[in-house]
């Protein structure tokens, strides 16, 4: 028996659905297949689900935007028309946007609460109960990284201490962050960033008590449950294990972020 | 290309449109003016598609050279304004000769304004919009602010003569900048405020904090205690959120923040007022009322009549 959701009307145009199950794993997962579902549905069977929108995954939820959206959608399909996407617009979780007109034309006011209770019937009836890996694949993607801050300077500057705080030597964290293999959750925080859920228990340590004023692009960090990898110089709280070359952002690119709900991530020393 | 020289850039002008939605799920914020009403209402004044880039301008305004004839327009809080050294009325189209000098000094009152050209301000396209995105560094000119001899080309006008407008409508987007109710819905993570802390949500008068910007209006002054709940998980959010971190005072998103968030959303700013948040000087009184969605979106169709009149979409 699944956990159960809840829905929440958010503001005049948005609702946020939440999976209630207390594994986060398994929260991300239910999010992944439901919306994989729902794109099926838009895409494939013609119903006409008033269920265009913006759908953004978070850890165990996803937020869906009714206002506004047709500016993405034309880019994409610019993007397919020049062989510039790589995706092919239909694997992971689904980024919709109104087609026809901008989405807040269609969707008079009376009908979010029309999709509430659709996309709740839905959800009631949807089977899925299962774990990520019962999950159709995203792209793999191997992410070199050199760790520690005499390989990496500031971006491997908290490997030490959480070692220390682990129990573990150095060279045994990144051995077991190596060994493990992650999942995007979501992407968010900065335009980019991977949520990546798969981080081994004991590797799972707290932010910094007051976040770092700049972290270097491409730094590798922890934090609670998640692992993830800045893809500018932000502020940033979690712990820092090393650096990755990779561009995980770019506004130039269709579609822009370099890893999307779904993906699978191993890191490799380098 | 007719183009802008920016003589002086002020203190914080960036290129701005009604946004960049639909990237959501790659972590990337709509963005665009922060008041979105009072930038289409700059764009109708001087016959632009509501849509059309223009400038937001930030405590501080920008001197521009003009190298072609241009019409423009002012929307917002009212800032000093010269034309060639001669003061002009705050909010009326301008039209500005081959080489006038347009000096926007600082704002009388309020935070922002926009300032829109006939044919709308063109630089690159990215994702959609012509926004600047100042976290992300992209969009706009270059991904950040105006700096001094930067050169801005402006698109042809599309047409030559714009639809009159009633004078008092040109100041719409304004809004009370030393005080302001703003109104919301219940938010999902309601629940979380500790007993006595929903009265105080809507009793208590909060003061903009200094530390606000695009990305939120902090309100400071009234610290709202949650009750002891779990850890939560980051969750897609909105600009309007009213969000509560530890130290207990709220946050309101603006329209650059980031698309996830973790703290308890236990508000939300009905859309018709989200603009207002474009316009709250630090210092200024904010109390927080309570309304349904009917009252939402009566506002909200009430917000759009008001910027047209005639019921005429652009």
């Amino acid at each position: 028996m699944s956990a159960g959701h809840e829905i929440h009307r958010v503001a005049e145009r948005a609702l946020l659905v939440r999976f209630l199950d207390a594994d986060l794993e398994r929260a991300v997962a239910r999010t992944h297949a439901v919306l994989s579902l729902l794109n099926d549905i838009d895409q494939d069977q013609g119903e006409r689900l008033p269920l265009k929108g913006e759908w953004i995954p978070g850890a165990g939820s996803f937020l869906v935007r009714f206002d506004g959206g047709s500016a993405a959608e034309a880019c994409r399909e610019n993007a397919v028309d020049s062989g510039a996407s790589d995706d092919g617009g239909t694997r992971g979780a689904p980024r919709r946007a109104g087609g026809e007109g901008s989405a807040d034309e269609i969707l008079e006011a009376g009908a979010v609460e029309a999709v509430r209770v659709r996309l709740d019937e839905i959800l009631r009836l949807f089977p899925f109960n299962g774990g990520l890996s019962q999950l159709s694949k995203g792209r793999e993607v191997e992410i070199s990284v050199a760790f520690g801050s005499e390989r990496a300077g500031e971006s491997g500057d908290d490997l030490a201490g959480v070692a220390a705080e682990c129990a573990l030597p150095a060279s045994e964290v990144v051995a077991r962050f190596c060994a493990a293999t992650y999942t995007v959750a979501f992407v968010g925080f900065s335009p980019g960033f991977p949520y990546l859920i798969g981080l081994p228990p004991e590797l799972q340590v707290a932010r910094l008590p007051a976040p770092r004023p700049r972290v270097p692009a491409g730094a590798v960090a922890i934090a609670g449950p998640f692992a993830g990898i800045y893809p500018s110089a932000t502020p940033g709280g979690w712990r820092l294990l090393g650096a990755a070359e990779v561009r995980l952002f770019d506004p130039a690119a269709m579609p822009p972020a370099r890893l999307v709900a779904g993906d699978r991530v191993r890191f490799v020393a380098r | 290309m007719a183009a802008i020289t920016v003589v002086r850039p002020g203190a914080l002008t960036t290129v701005q449109d009604l946004g960049r939605p639909g990237f959501g799920a790659a972590g990337v914020p709509r963005g665009g003016a922060a008041d979105p009403w009072a930038a289409r209402l700059a764009n109708r004044l001087v016959g632009n598609d509501d849509g059309a880039a223009l400038l937001e301008l930030t405590l501080s305004g920008p001197t521009l050279r003009f190298d072609a004839a241009a019409k423009v327009a002012l929307v917002g809080d009212v800032f000093e304004l010269a034309v060639d050294g001669r003061t002009v009325a705050f909010g009326e189209p301008i039209t500005l000769p081959v080489g006038a000098e347009l000096a926007v000094g600082r704002a009388r009152d309020g935070v922002r304004a926009w300032l829109a050209i006939a044919g709308g301000v063109d630089v690159p396209v990215v994702l959609g919009s012509r926004s600047t995105d100042l976290a992300g560094g992209f969009g706009g000119l270059a991904g950040r602010a105006l700096r001094a001899g930067d050169r801005i080309g402006f698109l042809p006008s599309l047409e030559d003569e714009p639809r009159p407008r009633r004078r008092e409508r040109v100041r719409a987007g304004s809004l009370p900048s030393r005080e302001a109710v703003l109104r919301i819905l219940p938010g999902p993570d309601e629940d979380l405020l500790a007993r006595d802390a929903g009265d105080l949500l809507l009793g208590a008068i909060f003061a903009v904090s200094p530390q606000s910007d695009r990305r939120g209006v902090r309100l400071g002054g009234v610290s709202l205690p949650l009750a002891p709940h779990p850890p939560l998980r980051s969750q897609g959010t909105l600009p309007g959120a009213v969000q509560v971190p530890p130290s207990g005072e709220p946050i309101v998103l603006g329209v650059d923040a980031p698309v996830t968030g973790g703290y308890p959303w236990v508000a939300q700013v009905i859309a018709a007022d989200l603009g207002w948040l474009a316009h709250l000087a630090p210092g200024a009184a904010v109390r927080l009322a309570r309304v349904d969605f009917a009252t939402a979106e009566r506002a909200l169709a009430s917000r759009e009549r008001e910027l047209d009149p005639a019921g005429v979409r652009r």
